[in-house]
């Protein structure tokens, strides 16, 4: 028996050194979807733009110039194929990625596929309708504060966004004198619209828009003594039919799920078809003098602050 | 009914129930002390014959009380025997409506129980589990290898089944699918909220200040209330009253200092302890890799014997932890810190003239957790709890009827720095009356039912009835127990799992105004197969409602919602315990599994149905822990190996970035966020966790003290065992490798 011990005691070592191994973990299931496509076909411009974003293993995989992806679109109806040109876009927050650019104007109430190929094979891809044109028309005002915009068209049209903006302007009095501070705001509209003759009316009361500023301001902590505005824009934001959120609601922290909003098959996002029309809404001084808005500098009738150069800080909220 | 009125009601109750009952029976009635300490021996058998025919018998509680009622005037034999001590034999006559009351003093010898005669709740070992109850005594903790050459209340418990650590790190138990938060821990009475310490062998429970621990994994009893998983029931020691002791001990890890003894001798006592942790500069150098972490504890009891039937005690506690979790690397990282503090008194009074026992409790606890940049926490929260309440047992013949009343008021502080942007929590008190009662029938043939119930009166949420029951049947070497339950929780602790390295828990009262309430089923079995062998198995459900989780979201953010879920659990526990002269072993094997249903309106549109089951990342399906103590060549072995299957964790199928297409969106502008395409959720599982560990210890006796080394190794084949994977940089956090443990204890 003493000459089973040593093989014993290496069996032993053996299993130990076995049950000691580490075990990789691979947290990835696996994805055939190469990319994620965001943008949409305008038909009021010549330059298309969509982002492509390959979908990666690695959180941190930096955007790279050389992206493997081929786009093209194809106009269903003739069979026209447009290739779009590859960019390496720097963004508003300073980071980089791949947006491709297709030189052509799609028609209104086409349809068109867009194709992005990887060099594998494997291609995301969506097909979108291109909506039917439409105008703003102003109607006669209500009453002196509520105006009336009517969207006219064809047919009734899918309004993915509607806003109001208002370029407001409140002069800050202090010790040094006057701190002009420009702060554009914007109301939604969205689903404030009604069906009638054609198309879609909406009505504005500047008024509870005035209270909404009001409300703005306090919230960064501005007085409200005097605000100014200048100018006010009507605007519209007409999608293909099928560029309606799940519940209505373009809520965020519903639609970042990959599978909830999207229209690319093999792939994620949204890649749309649209159009914004935007009308010039600013009022005379007397419509906007009686819902509060300011109609002259009390400070220093020599120089116009909604005009000052200077104003051009949005305040930080508070 | 107004809480002041019901507290009366409740109060009048007790005094009614308190007049004694069968005035013409004769009692006995007395308290059994080691005769080397002063201190009460808890388990003494107490046995009363007529000639040589047992009559009555009856255990010795924690505080070495016993109680035998309704006996029939005579002359009776008095049997006191106790494992390791001399047997006591005595003479007394009863007389009709007489409370006869003796106290015995037992030396250590070599003694035995003579038989094992009396019948209750069968406790110590680990297969001694009676529906969901295992007592856990401070010798048992020394079992475990472990860096602390006292033993400690963690290390042990993680050798049971049914109880899922987060490993090394983290100091989070999660007890037969329950979440740390759903586990009551009382100590003397007193509520403390997290007694883990942040290196997972640690608790504020050493064996130098333990007594005995009831750990109740499920089915507990009337008298406990606010928990809807556990209850860990923790009696501390008393210091000696006869003379004063000394311990120091030496570790890596962790040092200690403990000091007792008598300032009035058999009269008054004390025991303060103190331990601190200096793994973080002596244990992280020869492992050579960082361990920053810092906690400690500070313990004192002061026990009075007013006379002998009052006893006053008080107790302190204080326990600190700090520590980083993730990326403990980094320099000006995050880190999370929490401290509990506790100061309570127990009263224990033993009426002359009735078979009562009663106690009086009333503390104070003060808990608190901040998470964040170090020295810059953006993340806390605090409770307040003040406790007072009176718990009576009246003993009736071979029953009993424990009854009681206790009011509560926990206040909460919480700042979550946004963390869940559905929950705005404030400054909250939450006031609460309760009154339970829980007869212990003797119905003859081997059985004992408790069915009972409690009743909890809060001014926020209303009334609420628990019914409780407990049930057991023994005969010869056969037990079988039962229990079922019905409890509410109205304390929340939220904590992010989507990051097993947060341990950051939130206190909040109920977020949506729903208690999360529990159903508890227990059934067991449990054999002495020999004199040395026994076997246990057991059963569990519990049915969980009103869970409070984080909302499952693509986006990489530390920002959540709060969202609903239900639970449900079941499992099943099997022990094997032998206990050889010249060895003891034991194995126990865990089945569980947790599931849990995700209530989410957005739940529809993501996976085609507003719930979603899932398990959650505490179900650990399969667990084994064998352990080996012996002694070798007066040195005293103890290996042990333990197994756990993997965890489910969240695993991804890609990474992108998510650009919200609300209409006029220039891509050419608008980066988007980051984005993780997740799987299923926790539909992965980590890699199964085991390690062997081996510790040897010597005890050197000199004159006046005692001497003790301890060597050994912790994760002996250096196993490497995932603590936390990071997903988004496949980061890997590691439990620890193999460790060599050494420690030296002085006592004197």
């Amino acid at each position: 028996m003493r000459t089973a011990r040593p093989s014993s005691s290496l069996l032993l070592v053996a299993v130990l050194a076995l049950a000691g191994c580490s075990e990789t973990v691979n947290p990835f299931v696996g994805l055939e979807e190469p990319y994620t496509l965001y943008g949409y076909l305008n038909p009021r411009t010549g330059r298309q733009t969509l982002r492509v974003i390959p979908i990666e293993q690695r959180i941190d995989t930096e955007p790279s110039a050389s992206i493997d992806a081929v786009v093209s679109s194809t106009h269903i109806a003739s069979g026209e194929v447009t290739t779009w040109r590859s960019t390496f876009t720097q963004f508003d927050d300073s980071t980089f990625g791949n947006v491709f650019v297709g030189d052509f104007r799609p028609a209104y109430g086409e349809t068109y596929r867009v194709d992005v190929t990887r060099s594998d094979g494997a291609t995301a891809s969506a097909q979108v309708t291109v909506p039917v044109d439409i105008r703003i028309i102003p109607e006669p005002n209500l009453s002196p504060t509520l105006l009336s915009f009517k969207v006219e068209s064809v047919s009734l049209p899918n309004i993915v966004q509607a806003d109001m903006f208002y370029d407001t302007v409140r002069l800050q009095p202090l010790a040094s004198g006057l701190n002009p501070i420009r702060y554009p705001i914007t109301r939604s509209y969205r689903g404030a619209e009604e069906a009638g003759d054609g198309g879609w009316r909406f009505l504005i009361e500047i008024g509870t828009d005035y209270r909404f500023i009001e409300n703005e301001f306090e919230a960064h902590c501005l007085t409200r003594d005097w605000i100014g505005v200048r100018a006010m824009r009507f605007t519209v934001f007409v999608g293909d039919d099928a560029w309606v959120p799940p519940g209505g609601v373009f809520d965020p922290d519903l639609l970042a799920q990959p599978d909830v909003f999207t229209n690319v098959e093999n792939g994620f996002g949204y890649v749309g078809a649209g159009y914004p029309v935007t009308f010039n809404a600013i009022q005379p001084a007397a419509v906007l003098g009686a819902v509060g808005f300011a109609t002259t500098n009390p400070c220093d009738p020599a120089r116009t602050p909604l005009t000052d150069p200077s104003c051009e800080v949005v305040p930080p909220p508070c | 009914m107004s809480l002041s009125r019901f507290l009366a009601v409740s109060v009048a109750a007790c005094f009614v129930l308190l007049t004694p009952a069968f005035a013409q029976d004769a009692s006995f009635r007395g308290r059994v002390i080691d005769s080397a300490d002063g201190l009460p021996l808890q388990g003494v058998n107490v046995v009363l014959y007529a000639g040589e025919a047992l009559y009555r018998g009856a255990v010795t509680d924690a505080d070495g009380l016993f109680f035998l009622s309704r006996l029939t005037a005579g002359a009776y034999e008095v049997r006191v025997s106790f494992i390791g001590y001399e047997t006591r034999r005595d003479t007394i006559v009863f007389v009709g409506g007489q409370v006869l009351e003796r106290n015995t003093t037992l030396s250590a010898g070599s003694g035995a129980l003579d038989e094992v005669l009396v019948e209750g709740e069968r406790t110590a070992g680990v297969a001694r589990i009676t529906a969901g109850l295992q007592t856990i005594r401070a010798e048992e903790l020394e079992r475990v290898p472990s860096p602390d050459l006292s033993g400690d209340l963690a290390s042990y418990l993680t050798t049971l089944p049914g109880v899922i650590t987060s490993g090394d790190r983290g100091g989070q138990l999660f007890i037969r699918g329950g979440e740390p938060a759903h586990n009551l821990v009382l100590l003397d009475g007193m509520t403390i909220y997290q007694p883990f310490h942040i290196l997972g062998f640690y608790s504020a429970f050493s064996a130098d200040i333990l007594q005995r621990a009831d750990v109740y994994a499920g089915g507990y009893g009337s008298k406990y209330a606010g928990r809807v998983s556990s209850v860990m029931d923790i009696s501390s020691r008393s210091g000696n009253l006869r003379e004063h002791v000394r311990s120091f001990s030496v570790s890596p890890f962790v040092n200690a200092l403990r000091i007792e003894g008598p300032l009035a001798t058999d009269r008054l006592s004390f025991i303060a302890s103190v331990r601190q942790s200096v793994i973080d500069r002596f244990a992280s150098t020869y492992i050579n890799q960082p361990l920053p972490y810092t906690f400690g504890d500070l313990f004192g009891k002061m026990h009075l014997k007013v006379s002998e039937n009052h006893q006053l005690t008080v107790t302190a506690l204080r326990t600190y932890d700090r520590g980083a979790l993730d990326n403990v690397e980094a320099v000006g990282g995050d880190e999370v810190r929490w401290n509990n503090t506790a100061v309570g008194g127990r009263y224990l009074v033993t009426p002359r003239r009735s078979p009562v026992l009663a106690e009086f409790l009333f503390s104070i606890s003060r808990y608190r957790i901040e998470a964040g940049p170090r020295n810059a926490p953006d993340r806390f929260s605090s409770l307040g709890n003040f406790n007072a309440g009176i718990n009576l047992v009246a003993y009736v013949g071979k029953s009993d009827i424990s009854y009681g009343s206790y009011l509560r008021t926990t206040t909460i502080d919480t700042e979550l720095g946004g963390l869940y942007q559905n929950l705005s929590l404030k400054t909250a008190r939450l006031p609460k009356l309760g009154f339970y009662l829980e007869p212990n029938i003797h119905l003859g043939g081997g059985w004992w039912i408790r069915p009972g119930g409690t009743v909890q009166f809060f001014d926020q949420f209303g009334f609420f009835a628990e019914p409780r029951f407990r049930a057991l049947w023994q005969a010869g070497a056969h037990q079988v127990s039962l229990a079922a339950g019905r409890y509410h929780q109205e304390l929340t602790g939220l904590n992010d799992r989507r990051d097993a390295t947060n341990v950051f828990t939130a206190w909040a009262d109920a977020p949506f105004g729903e208690l999360t309430r529990a159903t508890h089923a227990i059934a067991g079995y449990q054999v002495d197969v020999s004199r040395s062998v026994r076997l246990a198995a057991e059963a569990y459900f519990k049915d969980l409602e009103n869970l409070y989780i984080s909302e499952w979201t693509p986006l990489p953010r530390f920002t959540t919602n709060l969202q609903r879920a239900d639970g449900e659990v079941r499992g099943a526990d099997f022990r094997l315990e032998i206990d050889r002269p010249a060895w003891s072993a034991y194995v126990t094997y865990g089945l569980s599994s947790v599931t849990y249903d995700a209530q989410q309106e957005e739940l529809a549109l993501w996976f085609g149905s507003a719930t979603i089951n899932f398990r959650p990342p505490h179900d650990r399906r399969h667990q084994i822990n064998a352990l080996v103590q012996t002694e070798i060549s007066g040195f005293d072995v103890s290996v042990r190996w333990n197994f756990g299957s993997g965890l489910p964790f969240n695993q991804v199928q890609g990474f992108d970035a998510f650009l919200l297409l609300n209409g006029n969106v220039d891509v050419e502008s608008e980066a988007g966020v980051r984005r993780v395409i997740y799987d299923r959720p926790y539909g992965g599982e980590l890699p199964a966790y085991h390690r062997l560990d081996v510790s040897v210890d010597r005890e050197i006796p000199f004159k006046g003290g005692v001497f003790t080394a301890q060597a050994g190794v912790l994760n002996v084949y250096d196993r490497t065992n995932l603590f936390a994977l990071d997903l988004f940089t496949l980061e890997q956090t590691n439990q620890l490798p193999i460790v060599p443990i050494l420690g030296l204890k002085i006592e004197f």
